[in-house]
């Protein structure tokens, strides 16, 4: 079941967001089916379809966490986070 | 330099040393201390040095939790070791040859008392020979609080590495109050500073703990113990950040935040703020991409804290979440979670510990890690309790101790194999019955084997209804028990059976199985033609399978039955297509095969020095392996290349250990004939002569048939030298018969004595039966000629120019030993060189008046006629065992001689027969 996951990070742009995409690396990104970012009313918005939650959950921790370590020093702590399995798929 | 090295001094200066390898004491390094004095620091600062120096570092740390995927040091040092090999010998090149590429190099490994058994093991092997490499061992172990593996196979490790051992003692109290202050960043009140001191005894971890929390909270209400001020310290983070500790603690060493998050019910996103709190506070630490604690000391306080009750849920709950979150890699998982379920075991749900403790010791054991895999057997037996069926238990206990024996651990194995036959028949159940039967192999040692023969026979009496392939299996283990029992024919009737079952089966395994016992229980010389056919069998068989072990053992068999009847080219040829299935095979036993293949063949061919060469190449990789068998092995092909090239000064004594059982005929034999055979071809006549007397009279010997043409090739050189006739007519009688052949022993030719009829002429000639001595001689001289044996061919002459000297044929004798030194020189036959140039010297000078022997020396004859030894001679004349050897010598020089038997066959004729 597909897993969607929102994330919604105030005080970070599109700068902020392309280097940790640079710090996440270039190797394939597990199980990941669709990623869009932008920004609204000076945060950061990502949305991201995975194909399971399992997904999701390990990239975040696997390879997430050290490249924030490596950017910014550590996580960004007011992170807003809505994350659903998609019960309707019309894709 | 980091906080907890502080005060280190000396121990960094021994470190420094050691790698620039000073003194060269060792090139093995082992820290040791109590928990907290810093051994970890010292090793990663050793490491960062060597690092500098050029050294490539490889590091790797035990798991409290002792759940990791099987031989997780070795992938922690060379990444993904798959084990993809035929043996565990072959596990351990493989492991040696990719660290020794690494060179030069210094392997670190961390609280080695927690790493798995099967790792250490494998190190206990690998280490001497890594060391003589570029690399470097470094360990860290905490003194106390080892697991199993550490306690049953760590001595084993140290006795191979003989590191250099650095204790770690308790800061000074001027180091210690560095320490403290560098961790609280600050000064402290002298009072606190006093206090903290007492408290902490020098610790270096609990010192810094203790400045840590002074410098977070501005006070020091400490609780006794190191346990209470990392949980002050805990109790002053975030909530969330605590629940996530909590969690990990129960997850293991490292902290794997996914699944922490999902027994959270949280999103990973929302615990990495909590995560980072941990690791701001060091209670938690990066390594590389990964987080874990920063000191087992946190974990363990942590999980001290927590009640049974969470402990039990929060366990359960991580197993459920690492099953989802891992569903498509849960092999990986497998030991992990069987150490997790296992703790849920105490609410009464015992099914998952039992499925995973299975599961992971299954893929243990196809990972050749026998010492983890029976641990996991155990947890599911113990897991599982009394809940557990008949059926399952018996399964588990029958896996348990295949395990144990491929571990090499016997006795274990042995009791458990009996509690799960006797678990296996309450079932009633034939199929279970027989697998546990066929649990064990025959090993040649009674006790063992016995039981194993009363299960089969029991096994093969419940299967109702035909199951060729598993009945053909059944005979041929009991096949195997019986020949090891010395019941001969027994062996020979049930085997013949197995084969008729196995070829009726049409189950490939089964043939195996018949094929080898069958070749087991007609390995004497009447069995030969039905062995040439086995092998060839056994060669097609791996070949249609694609089998190369299955094929080499094929060609192996042919090699023996080649030999056997001399045919030298076949043997050449055959050699060369076992190289090609033992390189399939890979590992160092197939390896070992061949090289003795080819160094008997060598020996044979008179290129000594190639056959020593190749033998020397062969005993150091069995050796290496630690394979129980190397040692008799090594020494029954050092016994063929040293009979012409000169026996070196080896130890002839098996290494202690559990691979022989003097009590047992067959070890018994091989124990006395092959040191006997050394000695006596080295002159040691008294211990040679002490040793094969104490085999017993060879007519009373029940000789196992795989052994009885080596056995008989020994004797007939043992009883020449010794001047035992008894022996040298048995040896004779029981040659008589394989005329044609030749002296071959072992599976895979292991040593080459030449053709039978040069036994024969010997022992014809020390019994004073000099015609038959001739035309025995003469034909092995031919035979030799014919195949190609050049080194027999000069001893068959030297032999055959001494029984001419005494038939007063010395002008005939002579040419015959010219011709002979000049190819012994050539191939570096030193015995045979001082032999020769010793009977020219007695042909040259002939026997004179002036050699007429004195009364003592007449006396001295007599004796040795009876077959005294120097030593009981002594003390019939009352004489020193010198004098006695000096009378026979003269004895010996005066009539011509060579051999004490000579004297026993001269003196019935002699004219002082009858004095």
């Amino acid at each position: 079941m597909p897993y969607v996951h929102i994330t919604k990070t105030p005080g970070k742009d599109l700068d902020d967001y392309r280097q940790v995409v640079s710090a996440v690396g270039d190797s394939p990104i597990s199980g990941r089916i669709s990623h869009y970012a932008g920004t609204e009313e000076g945060s950061l918005m990502i949305v991201d379809v995975w194909q399971s939650r399992a997904d999701a959950d390990r990239f975040a921790a696997e390879r997430l966490f050290p490249a924030f370590a490596g950017v910014w020093g550590r996580p960004p702590e007011d992170t807003l986070i809505l994350a659903y399995d998609a019960e309707v798929v019309d894709a | 330099m980091g906080t907890w090295l502080w005060g280190r001094d000396a121990e960094l200066r021994t470190v420094d040393a050691w790698l620039a390898k000073e003194g060269a004491e060792s090139q093995a390094l082992l820290i040791a201390g109590a928990a907290g004095l810093g051994k970890t620091a010292l090793l990663a600062e050793l490491a960062d040095r060597a690092a500098a120096a050029g050294r490539r570092v490889l590091r790797a740390r035990g798991i409290a939790t002792g759940a990791a995927p099987p031989f997780w040091m070795w992938t922690q040092l060379l990444g993904d070791v798959e084990a993809d090999v035929a043996d565990r010998f072959a596990f351990v090149e493989r492991v040696f040859e990719a660290i020794g590429a690494q060179a030069p190099a210094l392997v670190a490994i961390d609280d080695v008392q927690w790493v798995d058994e099967s790792s250490l093991r494998t190190l206990a092997l690998v280490v001497s020979r890594l060391l003589d490499t570029d690399v470097l061992v470094a360990l860290s172990m905490r003194t106390h609080d080892a697991h199993e593996g550490w306690r049953t196979s760590g001595d084993d490790l140290l006795a191979a590495a003989q590191p250099l051992r650095l204790d770690l003692a308790p800061l000074t109290a001027r180091a210690a109050a560095h320490c403290l202050t560098r961790a609280a960043g600050q000064n402290l009140p002298p009072e606190v500073e006093e206090r903290a001191l007492a408290l902490a005894r020098g610790n270096a971890f609990y010192l810094t703990e203790l400045g840590r929390a002074w410098s977070s909270g501005g006070t020091l209400s400490v609780p006794a113990g190191v346990s209470g001020v990392i949980g002050g310290r805990v109790a002053r983070l975030s909530p969330r950040a605590q629940e996530l500790l909590h969690v990990a603690a129960v997850l293991g060493d490292d902290t794997d935040i996914a699944v922490a998050a999902r027994c959270l019910g949280r999103n990973p996103m929302q615990c990495l703020s909590a995560a980072q709190e941990a690791l701001d506070e060091s209670l938690l630490e990066r390594d590389g991409s990964a987080v874990r604690f920063a000191h087992p000391l946190v974990r363990t306080a942590l999980l001290s804290s927590m009640s049974l009750q969470r402990l039990v849920a929060l366990h359960r709950r991580a197993a459920i979440e690492i099953e989802q979150l891992y569903e498509s890699s849960l092999d990986d998982h497998a030991a992990d979670l069987a150490r997790l379920w296992s703790q849920v075991v105490v609410t009464g749900e015992v099914e998952p510990a039992i499925a995973w403790g299975r599961r992971a010791a299954d893929i243990a054991m196809a990972a050749l890690a026998f010492e983890d895999a029976s641990r996991f057997y155990s947890l599911a037996l113990d897991s599982g309790g009394s809940s557990l069926d008949d059926r399952r238990r018996a399964e588990l206990l029958r896996d348990r101790a295949i395990a144990d024996l491929r571990a090499g651990r016997m006795a274990q194995a042995d009791t458990g194999c009996r509690d799960a036959y006797v678990v296996a028949r309450r079932t009633g159940d034939a199929h279970l019955v027989a697998s546990v039967a066929l649990a064990l192999d025959a090993i040649g040692i009674r006790a063992w084997d016995r039981p194993l023969r009363d299960r089969c026979e029991e096994a093969l009496q419940m299967l109702a209804g035909a199951d060729p392939a598993l009945r053909a299996r059944l005979l041929s283990r009991l096949s195997d028990s019986l020949m090891y029992d010395g019941d001969w024919d027994g062996a020979t009737a049930t085997s013949a059976e197995a084969l008729r079952w196995a070829e009726a089966s049409d189950d490939d395994e089964a043939r195996i199985a018949a094929y080898r016992a069958r070749q087991l229980a007609v390995s004497g010389p009447g069995g030969h033609a039905e062995r040439v056919e086995l092998a060839a069998r056994m060669t097609q068989l791996g070949e249609r399978l694609d089998r190369p072990d299955v094929e080499m053992w094929g060609r192996l068999w042919t090699i023996d039955s080649r030999w056997e009847v001399g045919d030298l080219l076949a043997v050449t040829a055959e050699i060369t297509r076992l190289e090609t299935a033992t390189e399939r095979v890979g590992g160092p036993l197939a390896q070992w095969h061949l090289l003795v293949a080819r160094a008997v063949l060598a020996q044979a061919r008179g290129r000594l020095d190639e056959a020593r060469s190749l033998g020397g190449e062969a005993g150091d990789l069995l050796r290496s392996t630690g394979h129980p068998a190397w040692f008799g092995g090594f020494m029954a092909l050092l016994a063929g290349i040293g009979h012409h090239r000169g026996h070196e000064a080896i130890e002839t004594d098996p290494p202690a250990g559990p691979a022989t059982d003097p009590g047992e005929m067959r070890s018994a034999l091989f124990g006395y004939l092959g040191p006997a055979l050394n000695l006596a071809e080295n002159g040691r006549v008294d211990e040679a002569l002490r040793r094969f007397r104490a085999a017993g009279p060879p007519r009373t010997w029940d000789i196992p048939p795989f052994f009885e043409i080596s056995a008989l090739a020994a004797t007939a050189i043992i009883s020449v030298e010794t001047g035992d006739l008894d022996a040298v007519q048995f040896v004779r009688d029981r040659l008589a018969p394989w005329r044609g052949r030749h002296l071959v022993g072992g599976a895979g030719v292991g040593n080459y004595f030449g053709p039978v009829e040069l036994a024969l002429g010997r022992c014809a000639a020390a019994v004073g039966d000099l015609d038959d001595a001739e035309r025995d001689l003469r034909e092995a001289v031919a035979i030799c000629d014919a195949i190609g044996v050049p080194g027999f061919g000069v001893e068959c002459d030297v032999e055959l120019a001494v029984v001419l000297q005494r038939s007063g044929r010395a002008d005939e004798a002579a040419p015959l030993l010219e011709s002979a030194l000049v190819r012994a020189r050539q191939m570096g036959m030193t015995r045979f060189v001082t032999r020769i140039e010793a009977t020219q010297t007695v042909a040259g000078r002939g026997r004179t008046s002036g050699d007429e022997l004195t009364a003592r020396e007449i006396e001295v004859a007599r004796l040795v006629a009876q077959g005294q030894s120097n030593r009981e001679i002594a003390a019939t004349l009352v004489l020193s065992e010198r004098t006695a050897a000096n009378h026979v010598q003269h004895v010996l020089t005066k009539l011509g001689m060579v051999r004490r038997t000579q004297i026993a066959a001269w003196w019935p004729r002699s004219e002082y027969a009858d004095e």
